[in-house]
């Protein structure tokens, strides 16, 4: 389980002039301000700077374990990684993991979300039922989803049999990353489709009816107004659920522990091996400091795109607005004209 | 109108779509276990069952460390929900009440601290806890978890702390009433509904979580649910009835606690995005 959204309010940094609370620290503030931060970044740093620190000095090691003496090897786990082609393909694999849930998650999400977003009786309780998938524990999801996908006895064979389908293996080697993609959809899924709700929640209802009165149907007031105006919160959810599903480690471990035939392998399955199962603590930890950067580089060209891009969708809106005020304009002459 | 009525019947489809979608699969995992034997394999497709039998879960209670699995479960998250609501507090109040330099810095590390990958993480982590002697423990365990909820609370709760007017503490101290004071008896009440938000993320991050259980935690006496579970599941004594049992004792609770806190958990995960 993970999520939250990071993007709390980043301008109230910038704010200023005005009322603040903030104040200038007092001597006598000191004891209490040491007191309140103290415990709790101590126990940031020692769970979260430190190790990052340690992952990075671990990847110019060679060690067989945690409790024996490492050799430095300084850039050998590097040169060996780079030849390794079973890290590149799960560099690959990893991307189309990722890819494929976000994007579904992506289009589900949306779906969901503009549904609870009509007025119907129950709306409050189906939101709520929409948010389980979420909450339950990885391992829950996998347990059940095997039995419902059961080649022999699962619900999902028996409903495609009665189309002539039956006797899917969902998780032969063939579909084993498809079905991980399935399942990280039910799951993660409604993080999408909660964020975007409360995003369409804040735009006003006139544009709609304006553009109602402009006889836009349902599926252009979506691609003209809801689209762009939900434009910077979706590109945080794509940045979000991205990041989350490159670095997934669970789901596919208690689905298929990377297999069959090493078909589902990701980096972070990848990095548990080595670093648990061939015994080679230096190297994982250079494979969690790789993942770690191909990630970010990943990142930055995404932000980068979606800096640029969303002109595409700006400016259609602004096409959208233009013909629009040519519509009023021609209106008016028109009704002009007939006064005359 | 009869356009009108017709979109109304596609909406009701279209949430009835949404709700099979959402609840089929937890409501299979339930309903499968309590099938018995044999009905579990025999019945395995049909909707209700005709008979039940709680036999599943009376094995998989017995027979394997599931209560001891549970107990852990909620020692981990309970500590792990105290602490970091404590400690947001206490930090997010300092971060908005004065004014001194590295405050963003501190913020934003926080944040990433937040995206880095759990395996990063959680490799140098063991070695850091073998080294101070508190790995294969629940209060390790529970300390890794706080890497992921503190962020959160600090961030959620010092939005919240924000639009706490000034005021108010300033007039309780007039009363004369200490700092400490003003923030536990003034304060928090008002903060009650983010701290519950932070509360509720906290508790399911920390029930749930398997990634940091699995790495930290190798004793069978000291397994979370998540752990425990896996465990049965990879040693295969077990059939597949009674893991599904396992499964279902731990959605049913869970969706019920879940049901009074739903508003504040959709609070906590959208309040940040929707002013982005």
């Amino acid at each position: 389980m993970e999520g939250w959204s990071v993007i709390n309010d980043w301008s109230s940094f910038k704010y200023k002039g005005g009322f603040s609370i903030e104040r200038r620290i007092n001597k006598r503030d000191v004891p209490l301000i040491l007191a309140f931060l103290v415990p709790g970044l101590t126990v940031f740093t020692v769970v979260t700077v430190v190790p990052s620190g340690f992952a990075v000095s671990y990847s110019f090691y060679e060690a067989s374990s945690f409790v024996g003496q490492p050799t430095f090897v300084l850039f050998d786990n590097y040169v060996a990684l780079i030849q390794d082609q079973r890290f590149w393909r799960d560099v690959w694999q990893t991307f189309i993991y990722a890819f494929s849930a976000v994007s579904l998650q992506i289009v589900v999400g949306i779906i969901i979300a503009l549904i609870l977003n009509q007025h119907f009786k129950g709306r409050d309780f189906l939101r709520g039922v929409s948010v389980v998938p979420y909450i339950i524990p990885v391992i829950v999801v996998t347990i059940g989803w095997e039995w419902i996908l059961d080649t022999n006895f699962g619900v999902v064979n028996y409903v495609i049999g009665l189309f002539g389908f039956g006797g899917v293996h969902f998780l032969s080697a063939n579909m084993a990353m498809f079905t991980a993609v399935l399942l990280s959809v039910w799951t993660w899924t409604p993080f999408v489709t909660l964020v975007f709700l409360s995003g369409l929640q804040t735009i006003s209802n006139e544009l709609y009816e304006s553009a109602r009165l402009d006889g836009a149907n349902s599926w252009q007031q979506f691609w003209l107004i809801t689209l762009p105006m939900m434009k910077d919160i979706l590109i945080t959810i794509v940045l979000l659920r991205g990041l989350w599903m490159f670095n997934k480690f669970d789901l596919m471990w208690l689905l298929t522990g990377g297999g069959p035939l090493e078909r589902t392998e990701t980096l972070p399955i990848y990095t548990y091996l080595n670093t648990f199962n061939l015994n080679r603590v230096g190297y994982g930890a250079t494979v969690a400091v790789s993942s770690a950067v191909i990630m970010l580089i990943i990142m930055l060209i995404y932000l980068k795109i979606t800096q640029e891009a969303p002109e595409k969708l700006t400016s259609k809106k602004r096409k959208y607005k233009h013909n629009k005020k040519i519509e009023m304009h021609n209106q008016s002459l028109h009704e002009r004209n007939e006064r005359l | 109108m009869k356009k009108l009525k017709l979109s109304k019947v596609a909406l009701y489809v279209l949430a009835f779509l949404v709700l099979v979608y959402s609840f089929f699969p937890i409501y299979w995992i339930i309903i499968s276990p309590l099938r018995g034997n044999p009905g579990f394999f025999e019945q395995s497709t049909v909707l209700w069952p005709t008979n039940f039998d709680v036999t599943y879960f009376i094995n998989m209670w017995n027979t394997t460390n599931f209560p001891v699995y549970y107990k852990n479960s909620f020692i981990v998250a309970g500590s792990t929900t105290c602490i970091t609501i404590i400690a947001s507090t206490f930090i997010a109040y300092i971060l908005t009440r004065f004014r001194f330099k590295g405050k963003n810095l501190l913020l934003n590390s926080m944040l990433v601290g937040y995206m880095l990958p759990p395996m990063l993480i959680a490799i140098p982590l063991l070695g850091i806890f073998i080294s101070l002697g508190i790995e294969d423990t629940l209060i390790g365990l529970s300390l890794a978890h706080i890497a992921i909820t503190l962020p959160f609370g600090v961030w959620m709760l010092n939005s919240f702390l924000k639009t706490v007017p000034f005021d108010l503490e300033e007039s309780a101290w007039v009363d004369g009433a200490s700092r400490v004071q003003a923030l536990l008896l003034v304060i928090f009440p008002l903060l009650i509904p983010g701290v519950i938000s932070v509360g509720v993320f906290s508790f399911i991050v920390s029930f749930t979580d398997y990634t940091f259980g699995l790495m930290i935690v190798s004793s069978e006496g000291n397994k979370t649910i998540p752990v425990g579970l896996a465990a049965i599941k990879e040693s295969t004594s077990l059939q597949q009835s009674e893991l599904m049992a396992g499964a279902a004792m731990i959605i049913v609770p869970m969706v019920i606690l879940f049901s009074f806190v739903t508003k504040y958990f959709i609070k906590g995960l959208t309040s940040g995005a929707v002013k982005g």
